[in-house]
């Protein structure tokens, strides 16, 4: 089974005036469709730059990032903002909702400019928000703030979804909700997701664990089976 | 502040610069546009004044009823504060150049006051030169060198005002006296003064100054409209005033003295010309009697004369009669000799005639002679040929009887020959038959003959006798042929020679003929020799006779001409004494006419005497009724009063006043508009620059730093840009505008060739003072409310604005088809509410000035429009002259209807009146139109909003508008109107109408009748014109000015350009409103934007993250605008007509009402530049919302 995601090569260098700063040194790691993926790395490791990269909003400087079978490193400005709403599902650490938009509007906001995308309501209901949709995001709780988010990046029925810290503002129960909500969309949808965490207790869970130290895969290990949600701590 | 703050306080400069950068430039903006445009009035008033002092212009005039003399002038110098006087004569003066006839100001040069500005050429020196106005070149051409001509254009001569009538143009220049076009008016010509003419003081005539120029010391360097100056100026009007009443009696005094004293010579005179009237009708007495007597012995003298030329008639006569006679002699001598002539000619022609005969027939003659002998000679020859002819013929004849000899004897042998042959033959056929006989032997023998010698030997015989014989029969032959070839020969030449006898014989028969004729001829020859000579003699006694004839007529006419010359003698003796008659009939003639002459001369010269003597009497009675009435008008005289005038009366510089006044007025209003705008936008910037530094804020606070050492960062920002900007706008505003300003009212006030712009720290001071106050107030406000929080509470995240429903949604309809963009766009902008006031404000502010700016245009341009285009419906007016006659009148009429140009017209009285009510005095035009049928075709009086028609009756007068306002009348109110001196007299107001120029009063002939108890005579024709052709209307004024009865034409087109030029310098106005209303508009807009992107980075970023292409990132952020600008012009329209109608009302000069709507294409412009404005900045903002970086959406929030 080829690798549905796959990063070979991949470097990238800022460059600030004289310093050269390499975020990414040489990255190369693979995953299967339909995993659910925890990257996990100390702070400064190059987490946030490998999912700029794979979210189409960062260029590689160097190297190849095949998304199903395409070169997403190559694209140009357009089909790199094509490739963000088509193919991408985002997941934000601060849920990044539009404050002046309900619930549903927020995910109406990002599935009218999506062509195969699912209906919002249904998927509103699906993450547990079948009576919140016309709420405000102020007056949603944080969990079901992230409920939304992640609603709103599954309507667009992405090919990857890229979580970035996705408990990190949220307390350890609704925490866990959340990465059980991930997990089983994961599981039912057969979606691949990939987490972005420098919390390594999340790694159990994990079908595929990525350990990046430096700009660089340090390790990285199938779980052949995951260990569900409820059984994890932190 | 401590070093890291500081370093800080540039790094936030360095980052922000976008934000410094627009809070400077809306400041300067405000500042610019607060103290510049405030600034220009003083600056208006500064510039006019430096032109007065420059050309050291008087500060004080004065004039008196009686004209002011050397006395008063040095009364006047000696008065404290006053440091230079001078007197000026002036009058005003007609001047025709080309076709117009200009009104001209003719004054004396001064020599300290009122300096001239001399633009082209020289200031006079000497008496005849004169300096003309710069304006007079704008009327018609002129050029240095050119002469001008003067006349007084009244009954009074040039030589009572000035020495000399023509005066050479030494220079072209202005007066400080006129800043303006305007140079007042006149009694004479067409009112109209043109320009000025300045000629030395020596060549006036007059004996007093028209005014006198004083200027002050102590009045120098005060602004003319000040407070100072004017308080200065009245000092030195009560000074002078002062004096006026001494000065006054002196003039009277004086005035009163010289009267007396022409009184006593004018008694003197009369009596003078008394006696002399008497002495001088006496010596013409005499005179007329001498010619009397001179008379009559001419008569007596002409009798004498009639008498002999009588006598010389009877001589004459008899002297023709006799000439009668000599004439017939004569006539009967001429036919004498005439017919004698005519005897003579035909003898002369016979004696020709028989020459002629003679000659031919002596040719004749000769010619017949030499033919007769010709013919002797050839008969001669004749006969010798004919006798040579008869030998021949016989010795021929012998010849050929000898040949006939020759043929016999021929023939006689061959005869002979013949018998000889038969003779040989018959013995031949004996031999053959003896042989036939052997043969038939021998055969009966048996024996062959052949072999027989006998026979063969008589064969051979046989055959050769045979032979022979065919030989002698071939010669006989011959023989025979030959003889019969001769035989015919001879025949042939026998006849020949027969006929050749035959012709002789002929021949001879004709010889002999001729000889008888030619004896007979020879005969005939002779018998006409003899009557050839016979003729020869007859002719020459012919010829002698007619010499005879000749010679008794030449002696003939000798005669006759003798006697020729004695009758023409005797005529030209007779026309001589004829003549002699007629002269002297001539003479007598003339001598009757002289006589007649001499006696209507004389008759003439008794009426004439008598005549003048009633004159004389007349005029000495005349002289002693002025006398009379000096004597009575000096003990009437008035004291004479002095009109003491300050600057303030010259008209071009209380305009100016008002025109500053009226900058003035805009510079209340426009600004602060402007400035409120920038203010408010750069209080809003740094308010929301606080609170975007709320973590920081809350950081250094956790640090420990104080309130105020937080704040300073925050109020330094905001005090050095408010404070850049504010110096910048006060360096750039102050001079820029006032001088834009200045230089647009110098298109009409040409002569404000100085512009003053100091910089007016009062007016800069206060706006950046305000500006001040309010950015570095909010800032301080709003650090303050920040730093009351807690720290921690600072630094937490600010809790988002809560999205919540809005109103809209409510109309559950409404919203439902609304799609979702716009659903989050109203309730974007209904979160951001301060926002959406501000660029409301600020867009609507921007609309407005460009709606001012444009309406200002539409209400000016309306005046042409309208009152030159649907209210004035005629073309031309022309002024019928005061004292024109009917006859003039008449001719004036007739040439109107028959002038093509004119297709018609409509009389009028028209009258300069005073309108009178509630406390409120207005000049205004007085129109009684003579014909109120056709009156609507020219003037349309309506209702200026409802467009109402109204029509002229007798129920009230109809008045304009503007009056109406002024006088504070409604329809149905009275106000008084009155003529001059005349007591006013009350007049009702039945209607109100639409009217821009002037003030008008329309009243009915039969109103002003009842009225004012006179007949309203008309004075004016209104034109109006079949082709409106600017050729042909000049030609029409030019033939209208011809008439006797036309004082001056106006043209209404003329009038309509003379109002688009002068608000043509009104644009320059408007362009200064649209650039600062599109500055306004980008620098709020710009800010605005600026603000609203940076305060939504996070959510941008996120939408962008969401795949949003960049134009629909845009459209996200533009909707808003879109809708914002939309709201501001709406808003704008509202905001810009209640402004415009404020800035026309007091831009409005008197006498011309402007529009008060807007043009509807205005308001569509306003909004269209808005729009654009808006566009352009958008598109700007468009790069700005491209850098958004998406992974600022990760970021944890601030």
């Amino acid at each position: 089974m080829a690798a549905f995601v796959e990063l070979k090569g991949v470097k990238k260098i800022y460059r600030m005036g004289e310093v050269v700063i390499k975020a990414v040194d040489n990255m190369n790691f693979s995953i299967e469709k339909g995993e659910f993926v925890v990257i996990v790395g100390p702070s400064g490791a190059g987490k946030t730059t490998v999912l700029n990269i794979l979210g189409g909003m960062d260029k590689a400087t160097e190297g190849q990032v095949l998304v199903d079978g395409v070169d997403v490193a190559g694209f140009d400005n357009r089909r790199m903002t094509k490739y963000r709403r088509e193919d991408i599902g985002f997941v934000f650490q601060f849920y990044n909702l539009v404050q002046n938009l309900t619930a549903l509007e927020n995910v109406e906001l990002a599935i009218q400019i999506c062509r195969d995308h699912l209906d919002a309501r249904e998927i509103l209901a699906e993450v547990g928000l079948k009576d919140r949709m016309d709420n405000f995001p102020s007056q949603l709780s944080g969990g079901e703030q992230q409920r939304v988010s992640i609603a709103r990046a599954l309507a667009k029925n992405p090919k990857l979804l890229l979580c970035d810290e996705p408990t990190g503002a949220l307390d350890y129960q609704t925490g866990k909700a959340i990465l059980k909500l991930l997990q089983d969309t994961c599981r039912e949808r057969g979606m691949t997701v990939v987490v972005i965490t420098h919390n390594s207790a999340l790694t159990p869970m994990a079908d595929r664990v990525i350990k990046i130290k430096n700009g660089q895969v340090s390790s990285m290990s199938v779980n052949e089976n995951p260990t569900p949600v409820e059984g994890i701590e932190w | 502040m401590k070093k890291a703050q500081r370093k800080d306080f540039f790094v936030e400069i360095k980052r922000s610069l976008n934000r410094y950068l627009s809070i400077l430039f809306i400041v300067a903006l405000g500042v610019a546009f607060f103290s510049g445009i405030r600034a220009a009035e003083p600056d208006m008033r500064l510039s006019a004044d430096a032109v007065a002092d420059e050309a050291n212009f008087m500060d004080i005039r004065v004039i008196s009823t009686m004209g002011l003399t050397e006395g008063d002038l040095e009364a006047i110098g000696k008065i404290e504060g006053i440091t230079a006087v001078e007197g000026e004569y002036s009058s005003d003066f007609l001047c025709v150049r080309g076709e117009k006839e200009l009104v001209l100001h003719v004054a004396s040069l001064s020599s300290e006051l009122n300096q001239l500005t001399v633009k082209e050429g020289r200031l006079p020196e000497k008496s005849g030169e004169c300096l003309i106005d710069e304006q007079l070149l704008q009327v018609t051409e002129f050029a240095l060198g050119d002469e001008i001509t003067l006349n007084s254009g009244t009954k009074d001569p040039v030589s009572d005002t000035l020495k000399r009538e023509t005066y050479t143009v030494v220079g072209i220049g202005t007066s400080p006296y006129y800043l303006n076009l305007d140079r007042g008016s006149s009694q004479i010509g067409n009112g109209d003064v043109k320009g000025f003419v300045m000629v030395p003081k020596e060549d006036f005539a007059l004996e007093v100054y028209t005014q006198i120029y004083a200027a002050a010391d102590g009045l120098d360097g005060f602004v003319t409209a000040g407070k100072d100056y004017k308080e200065g100026a009245e000092a030195l009007t009560e000074a002078i005033e002062a004096i006026a009443g001494e000065r006054c009696e002196i003039r009277l005094a004086e005035i009163k003295k010289d009267a007396e004293e022409e009184i006593a010579e004018g008694e003197a005179e009369l009596a003078d010309a008394r006696k002399e009237a008497e002495t001088e009708l006496a010596d013409a007495r005499a005179e007329l009697l001498d010619g009397e007597e001179e008379l009559s012995d001419g008569r007596k003298e002409i009798e004498d004369n009639e008498k002999k030329l009588a006598d010389a008639k009877a001589e004459i006569a008899d002297g023709e009669k006799a000439l009668e006679d000599g004439r017939i002699k004569l006539a009967d001598g001429e036919r004498e000799l005439s017919d004698g002539r005519e005897e003579l000619a035909a003898n002369e022609r016979k004696v020709t005639e028989a020459r002629a005969l003679l000659e031919e027939k002596r040719a004749e003659f000769e010619q017949a002679q030499t033919a007769l002998a010709e013919a002797r000679a050839q008969y001669e020859a004749g006969k010798a040929e004919a006798d040579a002819g008869r030998q021949s013929l016989s010795e021929a004849r012998t010849e050929l009887s000898g040949k006939a000899e020759q043929l016999n004897e021929g023939f006689a042998a061959l005869e002979a020959g013949r018998k000889d042959l038969e003779s040989s033959r018959e013995t031949l056929e004996v031999k053959e038959k003896e042989l036939a006989a052997l043969r038939e032997m021998l055969l009966a023998a048996g024996i062959d003959p052949e072999t027989n010698p006998d026979y063969t030997a008589g064969m051979k015989a046989l055959e050769a006798g045979k032979k022979e014989l065919a030989a002698a029969e071939e010669l006989l032959a011959g023989k025979e042929t030959e003889l019969l070839a001769g035989q015919e020969e001879w025949n042939r030449a026998d006849e020949l020679l027969a006929e050749k006898e035959r012709e002789l014989a002929a021949a001879e028969a004709t010889l002999a003929q001729t000889d008888a004729l030619l004896t007979e001829k020879e005969a005939e020859l002779e018998a006409g020799r003899s009557g050839l000579s016979q003729l020869a003699a007859g002719v020459a006694e012919g010829e002698k006779a007619l010499e005879a004839g000749r010679r008794e007529l030449a002696a003939g006419e000798t005669r006759l001409e003798a006697s020729r010359q004695e009758l023409l003698d005797g005529e030209r003796e007779l026309a001589e004494g004829r003549q002699e008659i007629a002269d002297g009939e001539e003479a007598l003639a003339e001598a009757k006419e002289t006589l007649a002459d001499g006696e209507k001369e004389l008759s003439d010269g008794w009426e004439a005497y008598e005549e003048a003597k009633a004159e004389a009497d007349e005029k000495l009675a005349d002289g002693e009724q002025e006398l009379a009435d000096a004597r009575a008008e000096l003990e009437d005289l008035e004291m004479p009063e002095w009109y003491v005038l300050d600057r303030d009366s010259v008209q071009s510089y209380v305009e100016f006043d008002s025109d500053a006044d009226r900058i003035g007025a805009i510079g209340k209003v426009f600004p602060v508009v402007f400035f409120l705008v920038a203010a408010l936008v750069s209080l809003t910037t740094m308010t929301r620059m606080v609170e975007e530094k709320r973590t920081e804020i809350g950081t250094m606070k956790a640090l420990g730093y104080s309130t105020m050492s937080i704040a300073s960062k925050y109020i330094f920002y905001a005090l050095t840009a408010t404070l850049a900007g504010s110096v910048l706008g006060f360096l750039v505003g102050e001079k820029a505008l006032p001088w834009v300003i200045i230089t647009t009212y110098k298109i009409l006030y040409t002569n404000l060739n100085v512009i003053r712009i100091p910089y007016n720290w009062g007016y800069a001071l206060g706006a950046a003072a305000i500006s001040l106050m309010c950015t570095v107030g909010a800032t301080l406000a709003a650090c303050l409310k920040a730093t009351m929080s807690q720290p921690s509470e600072l630094m937490r995240p600010v809790a988002p604005l809560k999205g919540k429903k809005i109103f809209l949604e409510r109309v559950r309809p409404l919203w439902r088809h609304l799609n979702f963009s716009w659903k989050s766009t109203l309730r974007n902008l209904l979160r951001y509410k301060k926002r959406l006031l501000m660029t409301v404000f600020g867009i609507g502010a921007c609309m407005a000035l460009l709606i001012v700016g444009f309406g200002l245009r539409d209400s000016i341009y309306v005046v042409s429009d309208k009152q030159y285009g649907e209210l004035w419906r005629y073309d031309a007016t022309a002024t019928i002259e005061k004292d024109a006659g009917e006859a003039e009148k008449a001719e004036l009429k007739e040439a109107l209807l028959s002038d093509e140009a004119v297709s018609e017209s409509l009389a009028a009285y028209t009258a300069v009146m005073d309108a009178e009510a509630n406390g409120v005095t207005k000049e205004v035009n007085l129109v009684v139109p003579e014909d109120l049928e056709r009156f609507p075709d020219f003037f349309v009086l309506r209702d200026r909003k409802t467009k109402k028609g109204y029509s002229l009756d007798d129920s009230g007068v109809i008045i304009s508008e503007k009056l109406a306002k002024y006088l504070d009348v409604e329809e149905g109110d009275t106000f008084t109107l009155k003529e001059s001196d005349v007591k006013g007299i009350s007049v009702r107001v039945s209607h109100i109408t639409e009217n821009y120029v002037y003030n008008y009063v329309y009243a009915s002939a039969n109103l002003y009748r009842e009225l004012y108890g006179k007949e309203p005579e008309s004075n004016a024709e209104y034109l109006k014109l079949t082709e409106v052709h600017k050729d042909r209307e000049q030609e029409l004024v030019a033939r209208l000015l011809k008439q006797d009865a036309v004082s001056g034409v106006t043209l209404v087109s003329d009038m309509n350009q003379s109002i688009l030029d002068m608000l043509g310098s009104l644009d320059a106005v408007v362009w200064v409103l649209i650039i600062s209303a599109g500055l306004l508009a980008f620098v709020v807009l710009y800010n605005l934007n600026n603000i609203n992107i940076t305060e939504r980075r996070r959510e941008l970023a996120t939408i962008r993250l969401l795949g949003f292409y960049d134009m629909e990132l845009a459209m996200y952020v533009y909707r808003e605008n879109i809708l914002l600008t939309g709201i501001g012009i709406v808003a704008g329209v509202f905001m810009g007509s209640i402004l415009h109608r404020f800035v026309i009302r007091t831009v409005e000069v008197d006498l011309i009402m402007f529009g008060r709507t807007v043009h509807p294409v205005s308001y569509l412009y306003g909004a269209g530049l808005t729009a654009l404005f808006a566009v352009l900045v958008n598109v700007t903002m468009f790069y700005k919302l491209r850098r958004i970086d998406m992974v600022e959406s990760l970021k944890s929030v601030e």
